[in-house]
Formats: C-alpha cells, sequence, structure tokens
C-alpha cells in the first residue's frame, strides 16, 4: 500500500532530521564520558527532564495507538490512556526516589544496589533488553505506519529509515542529544496535539436530517449530495462530547485499500461507542474475558514503573525534590495529552479517516482531512515522537550492555573512551534488531504491542525491583530468580496468546491459553518465587 | 563526627518518612483505580449511565486522569514540607554543636 507524497511532507521531514542529527553531532563532546553519555552527566534541569519523561514516554504507541484505538473501537481505547497514565503513580509515590539515591547510569545500579551480585546484574541487564526490544517494536512499527503517508514509500522502508536515524542520534551523543530531542518532541506533540484537538472541535460534525453523524469531512459532502447533511459548525469540548453521546454513528465499510465510506445501513449509538465492548468483551459472562482485561490493566498501571528507560531519566536530575518535580511536569503533560486523544480518536473516528487495514493510521489520516500542510506538520512531528522514545529505548539497552553486563558482570576493564564506545556498538546492534523486529510486526496495533512491553517489564522488573529496595530479608538468588521467572513466563504466555497464535496462522481458539495478557499469572509468579527463595536462605545484605 | 551520625540518621528517618507518605498515597489511589476496573469488570451496565451528558465511564475515566495529576502534587508538596521539617532539626543540630 503506498500513499502519494506531498512535497511539503517530505521537506517538513527532512528538515527533522536534520535538526536531530545536527543537534547530536552538536553535542557529540558531552558525551565523551560514561556519565555524560549515559546520563547526562546529572545535570538536566528538572522542567528539561519533565518535559523529556514526556517526550520519552509519549511514544508512537500513545500517539498513533491510543488515537487510533480509539477511533476504531471507542471507549475502551480509552481505558488504555488511564492505565498508561496510573503507572505514573507507582513512579513517583514509591520509586522516584529510591531508584535515584541508590542508581548511577543503569536500572540494574538501583535493583543491585544492596546486593554486588554479578547473577543479579546480569538477570536485571538481560530484563533491561528483553523490555526495551519489546517496547521497541510498537515504535518501529508504528514509524513504518508513519512513514508510509508521508513520503509515499513501503513500511520497510519507513522502518529502516527511523531505525537508522535514531541508531545515529543514539549512538553519536548518547543522553545528552536525547534529553534534547525528548524535550523537543514532547512540547511540539503537546502543542500539535492542541491544535488538532482545537481542528476537531471547530470542525464538529456532519449529521443527516435525521441527527445522525455521518462520518465524513464536511468537504466530502459534495460528493454525496443524495442525502441531505449539515455541519454541526464548532462545538465546546463538553458540548461535542454530550451530542456524541446522545446521537447515532453511522459505521463505515472499507473502500479499497486505505479509505472507509459511510454504510448507511448500520449505525452505532454513541453511548455504546462510548461505553465499554468496543474491545473488551466484558459483557459475555465469560471469566477468562474479565481476566485479560483486569490482567491488561494490572500490567498498565504496573510496567510504567518498571520500564528502565523511564527509570534511567531520574539519574540526569540532580536532586530528589528535582526529580519530583519533573515527574509532576511528566505527569500533567501526559495526563493532558490522553484527554486529547480522546477528542482525537473521536474526531477521527467522525471524520471517516480510518485506515481499514491499520488503525494506526488514523490519526495522520485524521490531520491529512485539515490539508496537506497540517498532515505535513502533525506526521512530521509523529515522527519525531518516534525519534524520541526510540533513542530513549536504544540507550537503556546499550547502557545494559556496556555498563551491567561488559564492565561490571564480564569484568572488561575499560577506559572511559571505551566504554562509551562499547555503548555506541551495542546502540548499533540494538537499532538492528530493532528495525528487523518492526518489520516482522507490521500492522498491528501499537498500544496493543505496548501492552506487551508493559506486561514483560511489570512481570520480570516490578516485583524484583519493589522486593529489592524495601523488603529487608530480600537476598540476590532471590532477585535473580524473580528476574527470570517473570521474564519466561510472560514470554512464554505471549507466545502461547491467542494473538500470536493468530501471527502464526493458527485460529485464535487452537492457542493453549486463552488469554493475551500475561500480568496477572507471570507478576505473582515472579513475586512468590523471589519470597520462596529469599526465606530459603542465602546472604542478606546489610542496608 | 557525632553530627554526621545524626544526620546519616535524619536523612534514613527522612527517606523512610517520605516513602510512608508515599505508601499511604498510593494505597489510596490503588484503591480508586481498583474500584474503576472492578466496576468496568462487574458492572458494565452502571458506567454506561448518564452522568452531565456523556457516560459514566468517561466521567469516572477523565477524574481518575485529573486526579493522577492532583495527587502527585499533594505527594511534592507534602514532601517539601517533610523535608524541611528535617533540614530545621538539622540545622538546630549544627547549631548546638558549634556551641
Amino acid at each position: 500500500m503506498v500513499f502519494q507524497q506531498s512535497t511539503l511532507a517530505v521537506v517538513l521531514f527532512l528538515l527533522i532530521i536534520a535538526l536531530v542529527v545536527g543537534l547530536s553531532c552538536t553535542l557529540i563532546r558531552r558525551s565523551s564520558s560514561p556519565a555524560g553519555y549515559f546520563v547526562a552527566s546529572g545535570g538536566v534541569h528538572w522542567g528539561v527532564n519533565g518535559i523529556s519523561f514526556i517526550g520519552d514516554y509519549l511514544s508512537a504507541a500513545s500517539f498513533l495507538g491510543v488515537g487510533g484505538m480509539i477511533a476504531v473501537v471507542g471507549y475502551d481505547g480509552f481505558l488504555y490512556s488511564i492505565g498508561f497514565l496510573s503507572g505514573w503513580v507507582v513512579l513517583l509515590l514509591l520509586l522516584a526516589e529510591p531508584v535515584r539515591r541508590l542508581g548511577h547510569f543503569t536500572f540494574t545500579d538501583a535493583i543491585d544496589a544492596y546486593f554486588q551480585s554479578r547473577g543479579l546484574r546480569l538477570a536485571a541487564a538481560i530484563s533491561t533488553l528483553v523490555v526495551s526490544i519489546f517496547y521497541l517494536i510498537p515504535q518501529m512499527v508504528g514509524a513504518g505506519a508513519l512513514v508510509t503517508p508521508l513520503l509515499g514509500v513501503p513500511h520497510y522502508v519507513g522502518v529502516l529509515l527511523v531505525g537508522s536515524v535514531v541508531t545515529i542520534i543514539v549512538a553519536t551523543s548518547g543522553m545528552v542529544s536525547t534529553t534534547y530531542v525528548q524535550c523537543v518532541k514532547g512540547a511540539l506533540l503537546l502543542v500539535v496535539s492542541l491544535v488538532l484537538v482545537v481542528a476537531v472541535l471547530d470542525r464538529g460534525f456532519v449529521v443527516d436530517g435525521d441527527g445522525v453523524i455521518i462520518p465524513v469531512v464536511a468537504t466530502q459532502e459534495k460528493t454525496m449530495s443524495e442525502r441531505s447533511m449539515e455541519a454541526t459548525g464548532a462545538l465546546g469540548p463538553l458540548n461535542y462530547l454530550q451530542r456524541f453521546y446522545a446521537s447515532d454513528v453511522y459505521q463505515v465499510r472499507a473502500d479499497g485499500d486505505h479509505s472507509v465510506v459511510p454504510d448507511f445501513t448500520r449505525t452505532k449509538s454513541g453511548a455504546d461507542i462510548l461505553s465499554s465492548g468496543g474491545l473488551f468483551n466484558l459483557d459475555s459472562g465469560k471469566i477468562l474475558d474479565r481476566i485479560d482485561f483486569i490482567s491488561l490493566m494490572l500490567a498498565l498501571i504496573c510496567g510504567t514503573a518498571a520500564l528502565p528507560h523511564i527509570l534511567i531519566r531520574y539519574y540526569t536530575v540532580s536532586s530528589n525534590e528535582a526529580a519530583r518535580k519533573s515527574t509532576i511536569v511528566a505527569i500533567s503533560g501526559v495526563g493532558l495529552f490522553y484527554l486529547l486523544s480522546l477528542f482525537i480518536g473521536l474526531g477521527a473516528m467522525t471524520s471517516g479517516t480510518i485506515n481499514p487495514n491499520d488503525s494506526n493510521m488514523a490519526v495522520p489520516l485524521l490531520a491529512k482531512s485539515f490539508g496537506v500542510v497540517f498532515f505535513a506538520i502533525v506526521t512530521a512531528i509523529a515522527f519525531s515522537a518516534v525519534l524520541g522514545t526510540v533513542s530513549g529505548l536504544i540507550l537503556a539497552a546499550s547502557g545494559a550492555v556496556a555498563h551491567d553486563i561488559m564492565d561490571r558482570v564480564l569484568g572488561i576493564k575499560m577506559t572511559a573512551l571505551e566504554k562509551v564506545s562499547a555503548g555506541r556498538i551495542a546502540a548499533v546492534v540494538v537499532g538492528c534488531v530493532a528495525i528487523y523486529l518492526g518489520l516482522v510486526f507490521e500492522g498491528m496495533n501499537v498500544s496493543y504491542l505496548a501492552g506487551w512491553a508493559f506486561a514483560v517489564a511489570a512481570s520480570a522488573n516490578l516485583p524484583a525491583l519493589l522486593m529489592a529496595l524495601f523488603w529487608r530479608r530480600t537476598t540476590s538468588q532471590g532477585v535473580v530468580v524473580a528476574i527470570l521467572s517473570g521474564l519466561i513466563v510472560s514470554l512464554g504466555l505471549i507466545l502461547l496468546s491467542p494473538e500470536m497464535y493468530m501471527r502464526y496462522g493458527y485460529a485464535a481458539a487452537q492457542a493453549p491459553i486463552q488469554l493475551n495478557h500475561p500480568a496477572i499469572i507471570a507478576m505473582p509468579i515472579s513475586l512468590v518465587a523471589l519470597i520462596v527463595v529469599s526465606l530459603r536462605g542465602g546472604r542478606v545484605p546489610l542496608r | 563526627m557525632i553530627v554526621q551520625q545524626y544526620t546519616s540518621q535524619k536523612l534514613d528517618l527522612l527517606f523512610k518518612a517520605k516513602l510512608q507518605l508515599g505508601i499511604r498515597l498510593l494505597l489510596c489511589f490503588v484503591a480508586v483505580y481498583a474500584l474503576f476496573v472492578s466496576l468496568h469488570v462487574y458492572k458494565p451496565q452502571w458506567l454506561a449511565l448518564p452522568v452531565a451528558g456523556v457516560s459514566l465511564g468517561l466521567v469516572l475515566g477523565v477524574c481518575l486522569i485529573v486526579s493522577t495529576a492532583v495527587m502527585a502534587l499533594v505527594f511534592h508538596l507534602l514532601s517539601c514540607r517533610i523535608e524541611r521539617s528535617f533540614a530545621d532539626q538539622l540545622q538546630r543540630a549544627f547549631t548546638a554543636e558549634k556551641k
């Protein structure tokens, strides 16, 4: 599927690439030491760090996935936003200060602070790598989805482009350039989302004589002149939601490969769309559907606090107060973004800007319905959104390889410069892996994929991190077992899930375990394993 | 030396005090989140009820998002208060040591 390209979009896209690569090359001198490369020497201002948190966190999964999911399934997509955001509370209230106090460069530093165990370091580094790579998948899939309509190139070219640019950013100046790329991206993303919502509210709805919302943009009215239509005009935020809730909406059907048209034989009430049921089948009475939903919401609230690329941002500020303040900035920004996503998703739904083959395309297509200039700006910024998050993830993974595995586990003696070089080489390798996975998972909703990454992080990292920091009887063996069991069980359940069975070419019903989200099983197993192994003996560290 | 030991003990106490505050607030938030999820699982029809012209689920969801930011701000303000109180105690200890 290849779209028609716009010159302006290409120019903006190239401008963004030139900007971030130029920034990385300019800042290369500030990353010649390991502290500079991995944590920007701990000298980032809390305000900058807060916005960088937003840029780091609001990935393709949020910008494309949540908006796209709301556009396709309605309210159930909004539940992802709530889960994603709630995890920040766990992070701030429990982990921000201890992690900052005990760590230096990586997530592994904090978890190993009391133990000084090689085995633990290796397990935590492997977990960091797996979680980062898992979270890279939705970013790369989102990158391909974005670049396709932007440049008129196939998905694989988009993935290759993003992977290459991000690898250059990280391999040149590490956390310093990553921070500034994320900061600029976070601010731009909020501004563009706000403008997009204003445009959606200004457009209002197109309704027929019976008041049923027709999912078309006003400019398409002429092509559908057989029906009487009128535009509601601009609406306020609450009016928009109330009007939507009180109206029926015509459903859409595919019209070719990448567009939809209204299906005037089917309607769905706004009240139904703004209620649960579009994605989660909780009314079915099936216990497994309920468990799957609880498992997803558990993974989302616990996952954020266990994402290594988010945790390492706490090492980039100079004090606990700065860490808290930057988290508050992040929570406010991310919360605002998710509220805006609700309107963006509903706007895409009622404008009929949905790609039947790829729900990730709803937001860029919505922007396109406002004109090619807006589309070019939105897509270029969404592209920077992918860049920011992917660079954070690759940096976390390269830290796990160079600092945790090569230096602390294998004991390879390296000068500061060699350690930075090792980090850069690791970044290139992880970038290549990310490109490959981005090609394999083409077409899957990126929020859905992110849900898996959160489940793996919540299962492998969170029980181990919490117990290592706060339970005095925890032993290093217990932490290692918790990380590995969480990792193996969550990955195993994902590979055996109905969704993966469909990707293998089998029927979903053939999957041995009818759960798509593993956290509800993997997290308790990880926790129990830690407690049992710790209680069986081993050296309990002094605190 | 005594002041250093005192400072170290105080820092540990400060850390514990903020952690306890964090745990209390987190328990409140988790209870609200769990209630929100439970309503979806066991009483989805309640969440479809109209409130202020939209569904109750949507209203609760927006409230949960706003409460996340409020919770973060409350934690920060209370933590600052605790830190100021500990800083005052340390200052008094230093002054006494000098005398």
